[in-house]
């Protein structure tokens, strides 16, 4: 891991206190005290804990704010979760501590067709009035005057982050204040995307599939995506090292990981695996129970 | 044999696709040109199975196939009048409870009710309704003035193609009236409370004087379950929290406090566990246990 990217509580309590990067962490973000290593994520300048809470898969609050009381500070969630009721239940749970937390959307450039649907030109020609709704709806169910970073959910294509309209849009929602940094979101294809990406200089973060095993197998709905490591390592390090940041999802659905100092394989070594990567500053794991919740709490707690 | 080298490619295929050979009834769901009167199909439906729903609506997937999802269909129309534009989804969910738990969990209280479906509300550009196995959901690019007229106007069209209306589900009947919140019962297939133990959870909120608390019900497949359900819980909350007493309710009872969930009073009876949470007051979170089984009680009667 890169040094300039992460730094310890103590370290940035110190620099806050310089001054070095003008804020406070004291309240971030649990109300038990309790505080985890942050990071920086790329160029953005904002400051995310390792862990972060994937929100896709339930609508109880009491799982949100044991995570938030750990330590945790980065929510992903998305306009399509719930209908909406996703970003309704985040919204209401982080009222009063909405500054300590980093609140990570997505909105969809193309309706109705999925990930890998045909973008039509009827429907590209319509990107900024489906992005101005998804947005403004996001900020509406969330109750707050800007999202931390909104990612084009489910990018296939490099063209899609070249799209005019796309990249005008975002330019306008940043300087508005309305999101802080934008990027994509992406199953596949994702050495080939963030290399655009970084290339483009537009984007200032990815949230991608990456594991140890360089291949998911979704529990639940059988999805299944592999990628080249080899390839896929290469991009990254180079994002890494032009301040891109990266977020890393599906890092349980390669399965437990060994680590050779372990007995076991598990879980929470796969998401440590994730984590001491260089180029990766967030694990967004999707947590569906308190099972999960206590689970994956425990790469906070370095255990 | 020459038939088999055909069947098996094409069976090779739906499975690729995802799509079940079981459910080919949804393309008889979507209206004809003629029953569209006034719309127009602009892009043509696709289909898809619990093997691929995920290319769809993403990281949404893992929810409808906790609900028994069996297949969706997405298509285009156009309205001619006012050229309003809509996406149709169409989810097979396999019975009217799993219909109504989806639906359930996605519907916004604050959106205007309509008369589609069994159920059914509108928000500023897109219409949402269940009725018997199924949950639709109409969706427009942005508010319009005649957004409210053409979507109603479109889930009349649809709806008219789906099996009669139904009511929500009984169980919610049972739940106590005063303080209600509107729109808020939900049907949980799992994870209920989040716990990993907990499925088939029926959840009503009610209002207070500073927020909210919630009632559940779950119904066990017998005392076995219930009884089982009930230890592990009691077990959760013991680790998590505290429990402060362990009231004569039921068949067994406990209340106490755990973490995020605050205040709580858990009982269960034969194949039921109750529950309150988020109640400071024990007296009336007692009444509401002691008023619901007695109901259950008639019921089973």
């Amino acid at each position: 891991m890169g040094e300039n990217n992460r730094i310890t509580r103590k370290e940035f309590l110190k620099r806050s206190t310089a001054g070095f990067l003008g804020c406070s962490l004291t309240a971030i973000p649990g109300g038990e005290g309790r505080s985890a290593e942050l990071r920086i994520l790329g160029k953005t300048g904002i400051k995310v804990s390792g862990l972060g809470f994937g929100a896709s898969r339930t609508m109880e609050q009491a799982l949100l704010k044991t995570a938030l009381d750990a330590g945790v500070n980065f929510i992903d969630t998305g306009r399509g979760y719930f209908n909406g009721r996703n970003e309704v239940m985040i919204g209401e749970l982080i009222k009063g501590i909405r500054k300590n937390i980093v609140v990570q959307t997505k909105a969809r450039v193309t309706r109705g067709r999925g990930d890998d649907g045909p973008a039509t030109s009827q429907t590209l020609q319509r990107v900024s009035e489906t992005l101005n709704t998804s947005l403004s709806q996001s900020l509406k169910a969330l109750d707050s005057d800007y999202v931390d970073i909104l990612l084009l959910h489910g990018v296939t294509s490099p063209a899609i982050l070249r799209h005019e309209e796309v990249m005008s849009f975002l330019e306008k929602a940043k300087k508005s204040g309305r999101i802080r940094a934008c990027g994509f979101s992406a199953h596949f294809n994702q050495a080939e995307l963030i290399r655009a990406a970084v290339a483009g200089r537009f984007y200032d973060v990815a949230m991608i599939a990456y594991n140890h095993r360089g291949a998911y197998d979704h529990s639940n709905s059988g999805r299944h995506g592999e990628w080249d490591k080899g390839a896929l390592d290469a991009e990254l390090e180079k994002a890494g090292k032009a301040g891109f940041g990266v977020v890393a999802m599906k890092t349980c659905s390669g399965g437990p990981y060994k680590p050779p100092e372990e007995a076991k394989p598990s879980l929470r070594a796969a998401i440590q695996w994730v984590l001491r990567r260089d180029y990766v500053q967030v694990a967004a794991v999707a947590m569906g129970n308190m099972e999960e919740v206590k689970e994956n709490l425990q790469v906070l707690r370095g255990k | 044999m020459k038939r088999c080298r055909l069947l098996l490619p094409l069976a090779a295929i739906l499975s690729m696709a995802g799509l079940s050979a079981q459910h080919p009834s949804l393309s008889t769901l979507i209206p004809t040109v003629a029953e569209l009167a006034g719309f127009q199909i602009t892009e043509a439906a696709q289909y898809y199975g619990a093997g691929n729903l995920w290319n769809y609506i993403d990281g949404g997937a893992p929810g409808y196939l906790a609900y028994g999802f069996k297949q969706a269909a997405a298509f285009t129309v156009v309205h001619s009048a006012d050229q309003l534009e809509f996406v149709v989804d169409i989810y097979d969910m396999g019975d009217a409870l799993n219909a109504f738990g989806i639906y359930s969990t996605e519907r916004a209280p604050e959106g205007t009710a309509t008369n589609a479906g069994s159920e059914g509300y509108r928000t500023e550009n897109a219409l949402f309704f269940w009725q018997d196995r199924y949950y639709v959901k109409i969706v427009g690019y942005a508010a319009a003035p005649t957004m409210a007229a053409t979507s109603s106007k479109l889930a009349a069209v649809l709806s008219r193609k789906l099996p009669p209306k139904g009511s929500a589900p009984r169980l919610f009947s049972f739940f106590p009236a005063e303080g209600r919140v509107p729109q808020s019962e939900r049907f949980l297939a799992r994870d209920v409370l989040g716990q990993r133990f907990l499925r088939n959870g029926y959840i009503v909120e009610y209002t207070k004087k500073d927020g909210k608390y919630r009632v559940f019900l779950i119904r066990g497949a017998n005392a076995a379950e219930a009884r089982q359900n009930f230890q592990q819980y009691r077990k959760f909350v013991e680790s998590n929290g505290a429990i402060s007493a362990r009231p004569r309710i039921g068949e067994e009872a406990f209340a106490g406090r755990a973490g995020a969930y605050g205040a709580l009073l858990v009982a269960r009876q034969g194949r039921y566990m109750l529950g309150v949470l988020g109640l400071d007051d024990p007296d009336a979170a007692r009444a509401i246990i002691v008023s619901l089984f007695s109901t259950l009680d008639r019921e089973r009667d």
